[in-house]
């Protein structure tokens, strides 16, 4: 079992060819290139790690950074090696609060709907809560900085693949977890074994969203502007943000170029092999039609490295094995009997349900005695601006994006092509062009209330496309030719097999989009570019205004409205949708 | 009871059922005797009860107060209609679902989990897609700490013994169905099970495959090498069960509850084909 994670050399039956048949000649240049990799990713992290604990210099910790695009490639760096080690942390807690939820009933009942909150609280509400506590961990170093800034990226990611893995771990093959039982594998066996292989690719394009979505906050994680002052964290989205400030279309520029290069790299060595080696963990066959290549993997496979990796962590895994056996097996024991239960339900459904109670009436006791309550009803009114700027955004993107990425998704050849950029697209982060668009704005006098809305889509109306691309791929290739077979086409054929056919994928992408546009509006109802700043109406400037001004009961006031406002609309429109969706259409 | 009477038994359930059930449940003084050689009783059933309760709080009893013994050294089957329960009572018998009353006994000891003397092989093969031959068949001797050098032997001779030598590093993606299931039967025969419990294994194989894996298991068990005490096999099929078993436990649906048990006395080998075999199966007389 432990070297069964490491062994990159049992292909896929479909993705064979990499087999032990290769001369040797290619496995001690593939062994020489990977020797190489290793040793520079190796040297990256030694030039990159002193700077993260530096200490914090005379002046006190800057508030701005250089912006001489000769520093680009470092910040590049920087910011990635930031995004990894979110991206680690991310999946520690993803393991953890998913088992949780999934594993405990009760414990389910009460994470899952904090889950949700938690997903619909924007990372600016995060920041200012948090940024004094991390700076205060770590005094008189730049590891303070470095480590908020980690945490809003943390929280950027961790959401959707905790769902995801929760999913996954509540839908297992019923067999395999009678065989787990049965065999009577230990908790860490069978998390190994069973949970997280079965979980593995929906966590991977989980991932890679995340990691998407992470680049979009890239700005206002390196320049934490909270509580009247900012801290500046060298990285490519500060360098971005101090540009702007120049007025200085050039350097953005760079900026934009080295961002492609970066996401474009990080796809190349890291996303396509990861995605090709998750193969093998696919149950049905009926999903995957077409073999996923990739050159760093095929790389990887013809050299020794994963023999290697597999003897060296042997021992290590055995004795995991051993030591975590005393922590009892899988299903070892039946639960209590049904009464007792109920009564242990009813106790906790008490306990839960009064400290939720008390946190709600003192947060409102609170509030009326600083701001006093006209302030929630002020922010209830924002909010409902900005939800109308969403759910406009949401059926626009959706009319357009649906019907093109139907047709992209059904015509094979171009899905081949578009599938991969729309992905690239989607993980670039579009605030990165914010400072042209505004300067647009500024020079033909676009009401910033309306262009908001153009800076929120640019952001995230990729989910929507990508999801309907994907669904429409998936359509069974006999009902399309039943299509053709019964003459039914145009708009017939849309209404009865197409759009039905979408329909959830297209609900998984707007969940997505609606949410990823919640987030972005305390980004775009507020943006600036050199002198000129654009404020407009609604909740996401709202809450960006109080934490630059360190108005702590408002940042407060306002986070608590969004997420009630996400909330709301989730458990109104978009679940019954999904269950819809669930129920009626789904296609095999 | 004829065959046809037996078929008809098991295809009608309660009408023909009911006189029979009566019959076993209050009166029958023979059945907990079948084995007359007095040879210990692995698994011990008392008065199995099973409901579930849906979504809308309608109670369905899948399962109704049966009772049931296992001995060493002998092949049980349990015959029954799909929806009769069957699966869902091996599944009580291997400590897998907790029964609503009743009570499961392994060698003596209740259980309160999983059943530590028994290994399933499943209808639909349940081998993880992830692993090697080698790594699934490893996986419960990994689970008891077995050494990994012991367990690699192990494991080699187990997947020697059904005939898959040269097979260990393939995926079960790369394996037909019957080749699948031989690695699920290997799993559990490289854990010395005290009982070997079998949820229709052959009903998802094509007839000759099924054939040829009834006698793979058939010659394992005879050749007493395995370590095997007894089987107990579920299956819908009269004619695997009359090929196998030394005994068979009809179950009759709605709710599933015992009809009736049959010993089958036929001399091993059997051939299905055989007169002596086609006899029985015409003229047997239920105790």
């Amino acid at each position: 079992m432990t070297n069964f994670f490491f062994n990159f050399n049992r292909a896929a039956p479909a993705t064979s060819g990499a087999g032990r048949n290769t001369n040797f000649t290619k496995r001690v240049v593939s062994d020489c290139v990977v020797a190489v990799g290793i040793l520079a990713i190796f040297g990256l992290i030694a030039w990159v790690l002193p700077a993260i604990n530096a200490p914090v210099g005379p002046k006190g910790i800057p508030s701005t950074v250089s912006t001489d695009p000769r520093n680009l490639p470092y910040y590049a760096l920087r910011s990635v090696f930031r995004m990894a080690i979110a991206l680690f942390f991310s999946l520690v807690f993803t393991f953890v609060y998913g088992l949780a939820a999934a594993r405990s009933r009760r414990l389910g009942k009460v994470l899952i709907p904090l889950l949700d909150i938690l997903q619909s609280v924007p990372i600016l509400g995060f920041l200012s809560a948090t940024v004094t506590i991390w700076l205060a961990l770590f005094p008189g170093s730049m590891m303070g900085v470095e480590a908020a800034s980690i945490f809003a990226i943390f929280t950027s990611q961790a959401w959707n693949m905790t769902f995801s893995f929760y999913r996954s771990l509540k839908s297992e093959p019923k067999e395999l977890d009678e065989a787990a039982r049965n065999l009577r594998l230990s908790h860490w066996q069978r998390f190994w074994v069973l949970d997280v292989p079965n979980s593995m690719i929906p966590l991977l394009w989980n991932m890679m969203m995340s990691v998407g979505g992470g680049w979009f906050f890239l700005t206002a994680s390196e320049m934490i502007s909270v509580n009247n002052r900012t801290y500046a964290l060298p990285g490519i989205g500060s360098y971005v943000e101090a540009a702007a400030k120049e007025e200085n279309p050039g350097k953005i520029g760079w900026a934009i170029l080295t961002m492609v290069i970066v996401v474009l790299a990080i796809d190349i060595l890291v996303w396509k092999p990861l995605t090709a080696w998750a193969e093998k963990f696919r149950i049905t066959q009926s999903e995957s039609s077409e073999p996923k290549r990739s050159a760093v993997l095929t790389l990887i496979r013809q050299s020794h490295i994963d023999d290697f990796i597999a003897r060296l962590f042997r021992p290590i895994g055995e004795f995991l094995n051993w030591i975590t056996r005393p922590l009892g097996q899988t299903g070892a024991k039946w639960g209590t009997k049904p009464g007792r239960r109920r009564a242990g339900d009813v106790v906790f459904g008490v306990i839960v349900g009064v400290l939720v109670i008390a946190g709600a009436a003192e947060l409102i006791i609170a509030i009326a005695k600083t701001t006093g309550l006209g302030e929630l009803g002020r922010a209830f009114g924002l909010g409902g601006l900005t939800f109308l700027r969403v759910a406009l955004l949401t059926v626009v993107c959706s009319v357009i994006w649906v019907p093109l990425g139907a047709i992209i998704g059904m015509n094979p050849r171009i899905s081949r092509l578009v599938q991969p950029l729309v992905q690239v697209l989607a993980s670039f982060p579009a605030n990165f062009i914010f400072p042209f668009v505004v300067m647009v704005f500024v020079a033909c006098g676009v009401d910033i209330n309306w262009g908001s809305i153009l800076l929120m889509a640019l952001g995230t109306q990729w989910y929507i496309l990508f999801n309907v691309i994907a669904g429409a791929s998936a359509i069974p290739d006999d009902l399309v030719e039943m299509t053709k077979n019964f003459h039914i086409t145009g708009w017939m054929k849309w209404k009865t097999l197409i759009l039905p056919a979408v329909f959830g994928s297209w609900v998984t992408g707007g969940i997505t989009a609606a949410g990823g546009a919640w987030n972005a509006s305390i980004v775009s109802e507020i943006v600036s570019y050199g002198r000129h700043t654009l404020v407009a109406k609604g909740l996401g400037s709202y809450i960006a205004e109080a934490t630059t001004h360190a108005e702590g009961m408002k940042t407060l006031i306002g986070v608590a409205v969004m997420a009630i406002f996400v909330v709301a609309v989730n458990r109104l429109f978009w679940n019954p949708l999904q269950r819809l969706a669930d129920r009626r259409f789904v296609v095999g | 009871m004829n065959f046809n009477k037996l078929y008809k038994t098991v295809a009608n359930g309660t009408e023909t059922g009911s006189a029979a059930t009566t019959r076993t449940r209050n009166q029958n003084p023979k059945y907990s005797d079948l084995n007359a050689d007095g040879a210990h009783t692995v698994i011990e059933a008392s008065h199995i009860s099973q409901s579930f309760t849906s979504e809308k709080g309608n109670e369905t009893t899948v399962l109704d107060d049966i009772s049931f013994d296992l001995h060493e050294g002998e092949i049980v089957a349990i015959l029954g209609r799909s929806g009769a329960g069957k699966s869902t009572f091996l599944r009580i018998l291997a400590g897998l679902i907790q029964p609503t009353s009743g009570q499961v006994s392994y060698r003596g000891k209740a259980l309160d989990g999983p059943n530590p003397g028994v290994a399933l092989v499943f209808q639909t093969f349940a081998l993880m897609p992830w692993l090697t031959v080698e790594d699934n068949v490893e996986l419960g001797l990994e689970a008891r700490g077995v050494p990994r050098e012991e367990r690699h032997q192990r494991a080699l001779k187990a997947i020697d013994a059904i005939g898959l030598d040269g097979f260990e590093s393939a995926y079960p993606k790369e394996l037909s169905g019957g080749m699948k299931q031989r690695i699920g039967i290997a799993r559990a025969l490289v854990l010395r099970p005290d009982a070997l419990f079998m949820d229709e294994p052959f009903s998802a194989l094509d007839v000759l495959t099924a054939e040829n894996l009834r006698q793979e298991v058939l010659k394992l068990w005879n050749n007493n090498q395995s370590g095997i005490k007894s089987i107990l096999i579920v299956t819908h099929n009269i004619e695997e069960a009359v090929q196998m078993a030394d005994r068979v436990v009809v179950l009759g649906s709605h709710p599933g509850h015992l009809i009736a048990q049959v010993p089958v006395n036929l001399p091993r080998p059997r051939d299905k084909h055989s007169p002596s075999s086609r006899r029985w199966s015409t003229n047997y007389t239920p105790f």
